[in-house]
Parts: C-alpha cells; structure tokens; sequence
C-alpha cells in the first residue's frame, strides 16, 4: 500500500470508508488464513474475521500510529483463543497428555477438510494444510504469523505474551515438525533438503 | 567471536524478518560459511515459508463486503469517527451547557428545604384579600346558622315561643 495502515484507518476515522476497504483488502488473506489456520478451517472463521475488524472499526479512533499489524492479529489473536476456550470440553486437550506424554491435541490429525475448494482439488495444499494443522496452538500461530501474516518474532512474543526466545523456540519446532511431515513436499515445491 | 548452532538458528529466524543487527549479522554470517547444517536449517526455513503459501486463506468473496457493510452501519451511528473540530467544539459546548443547567438545577432545589403543602400554597396580595373575604361570608354563614330556628327532621320551620304559647293552651284548656 502507498500508505501506511496508520493513515488509512485515521482516513476511515473522518468518514472515509474506501480508506477502509483498502485496509480490509490489504490484510484480508494473511488474516483470514491465519483466522482458518487456527480453528482448524471451521465455519467461524469468517465469524472471527468480521468481528476482527469490528473490534477495528470501533477502536479505530483510539489507535495511533503504531503497530498496526500487531494490533490486528492481536485482537484476532485473543478472538480464536476465546474462541477455543467456549469451546474447550472439561477435559483440555492441550493439557491432557497422551501415554507418550504428548499432548493429546497434537496426537488428533485433523479431519476437517479446509473448506476452500481449489485446496481440495490440490493434493500439496491439502498435504501441507493438514501438517499445519497438526502443529499444537501455540506453535501453529507463530508459524502462521510469521510466513502468513508477515509479523516479526518480536510482535509475534508480544502478541503470545511470550519472551522472545520462546516464540523462536515454537518457530523452531514448528519448522522441526513440518520437515518430518512434509519431507517429500519439500523437493515437490523446490529447494529445502530435508 | 564464534556463535554455537543453536544461536546461529535464532538469528537465521529473526534475520529473515530484518530483527537482527548489524554486529549479529555479521557474526551469523561467518558461522554459515563454515557451518553446512545451519546452511541446510536456512534453506529449511526457506522452504517451510514457500509451503505456508499453499495454505488456504481466501474468505468468501462476501466477507469483505460484509465487513464494510457492518463498517457503514457503524459509521451512520458515529462509531470510529472523528468529527470535524467546529463540530466537536459544538457538542462539547452543547453537553456543558446542558451538564451545567442540570448542576444548577439540582443545586437551587437542594438548598431549599421541603415545605409543607399548606404553607407553600399561600397565596399573596389580592388573592389574600379575596380569600380572607370568604373566610369572612363563611363565619357569618355559620353565625346565622347558629342563631336562626332550628330545623325538625321533616325540614319545617319552628319557634319555641309558639310550642309555649300552644302547651299553655293545652293546659288551660
């Protein structure tokens, strides 16, 4: 964009809502795929995406120029997390271990097919979507932030609420744990030895 | 200085977001060009990135047009929006003026006490002299009353010095 995220939301602040539209443009793929990504492609994600942006439109003239992208996947942050957490049975899956000591979450493949349709129609997405999704949460969200939606590691730990080190140590294992999922993949989409 | 691996692996993370000075870049640098595992985990970052494109993350076409949708409505409500300064100047004027009337209001009410019913209706000037004036014609209504032949039960006038004057007949005769 031209112009940076801050003007364009103080444009929408005095009436200007193509201003907006170009934001919600701007951002719409990394967030809405980071939004997916994180519920597992359910049908709430495009609930979570608007309500993102409501949160936006009725904050918008609090918001100085600043960190625009962290602002946003940190309110989308704390949406999937209440998401997750209105969700959640009594039981936690991500703090239930298995006989290994794993965490369950991590041992449940997901059987949700990602509803965008050229994605079914492409074995390599649905290859890679379904090993993405099979990251625990936390790991998941920082490899979306960081390959998705663009954000550094320290918006990442800030949005996680997480030193630093921490959101390198989940990217880490997030990386470790795709290359075993997608060995093949990898030679597939070029380059990376695995 | 030399760096081990495991912090080589940190600054390949944060330098491909630009998070990574100069001095460690230099430093990173100089492990990679002897370090063929850490050159390997480079080109695995690389190649997780090209895999992330894949994923979905593409919302109904809808959903933007929903947003800007719900964006209108909240605009017509003023949700957001920063009015122009004359304006702004205007309503906060407006709810001062306002806020100060009903401050005033309370404050005049507060200071005096309650009065009883009877008192705060006394009426002044000529309206005193009008109802003294009736108060006036009532008691000589009663006066009159008082002094004037009593009524029997069949509403007939009567005097007593005639009953006299008819049981002095009626004993004579």
């Amino acid at each position: 964009m031209s112009k940076a995220d801050h003007e364009w939301l103080a444009e929408y602040c005095r009436g200007d809502l193509d201003a907006l539209a170009k934001l919600v443009e701007h951002y719409r793929r990394p967030l809405y795929g980071y939004i997916l990504n994180m519920t597992e492609g359910n049908d709430d994600a495009e609930e979570i995406f608007q309500e993102v942006w409501l949160r936006v439109i009725r904050r918008a003239r609090f918001f100085k120029k600043g960190n625009f992208p962290g602002w946003l996947f940190r309110i989308a942050h704390n949406l999937v997390i209440d998401r997750a957490r209105r969700r959640r049975p009594s039981a936690s899956l991500e703090s239930e271990p298995d006989s290994y000591g794993r965490p369950l979450l991590e041992t449940i493949p997901s059987h949700v097919d990602p509803p965008d349709q050229h994605c079914l129609e492409n074995e390599l997405a649905d290859h890679i979507t379904r090993a993405v999704r099979r990251l625990p949460p936390r790991q998941r969200e920082v490899f979306l932030m960081r390959t998705r939606a663009g954000l550094t590691f320290k918006q990442i730990a800030r949005i996680q609420r997480v030193p630093l080190n921490t959101a390198l140590a989940r990217m880490h294992y997030a990386v470790a744990a795709l290359r075993r999922e997608l060995r093949g993949v990898y030679q597939e989409i070029g380059g990376g030895q695995p | 200085m030399k760096i081990k691996c495991s912090k080589a692996r940190d600054f390949i993370l944060l330098a491909a977001t630009g998070e990574l000075p100069a001095r460690e870049s230099r430093l990173l640098e100089e492990h990679l060009a002897v370090c063929k595992s850490c050159r390997s985990y480079r080109e695995q970052i690389a190649a997780t990135a090209r895999a992330a494109e894949y994923l979905p993350e593409t919302p109904a076409g809808d959903v933007v047009a929903r947003v800007l949708a719900a964006a209108r409505s909240d605009t017509r409500r003023g949700h957001g929006l920063i009015m122009p300064l004359p304006v702004r100047v205007f309503a906060v004027a407006a709810t001062l003026l306002i806020l100060a009337g009903s401050a005033a209001f309370l404050a005049l009410h507060r200071r005096i006490p309650a009065t009883p019913a009877s008192v705060a209706a006394v009426p002044a000037g000529k309206e005193i002299d009008a109802e003294l004036d009736a108060l006036e014609s009532m008691l000589a209504m009663v006066s009159e009353e008082l002094v004037a032949p009593a009524e029997d039960t069949a509403g007939q006038n009567y005097d007593s010095d005639e009953i006299a004057k008819e049981l002095l007949q009626l004993e004579g005769s």
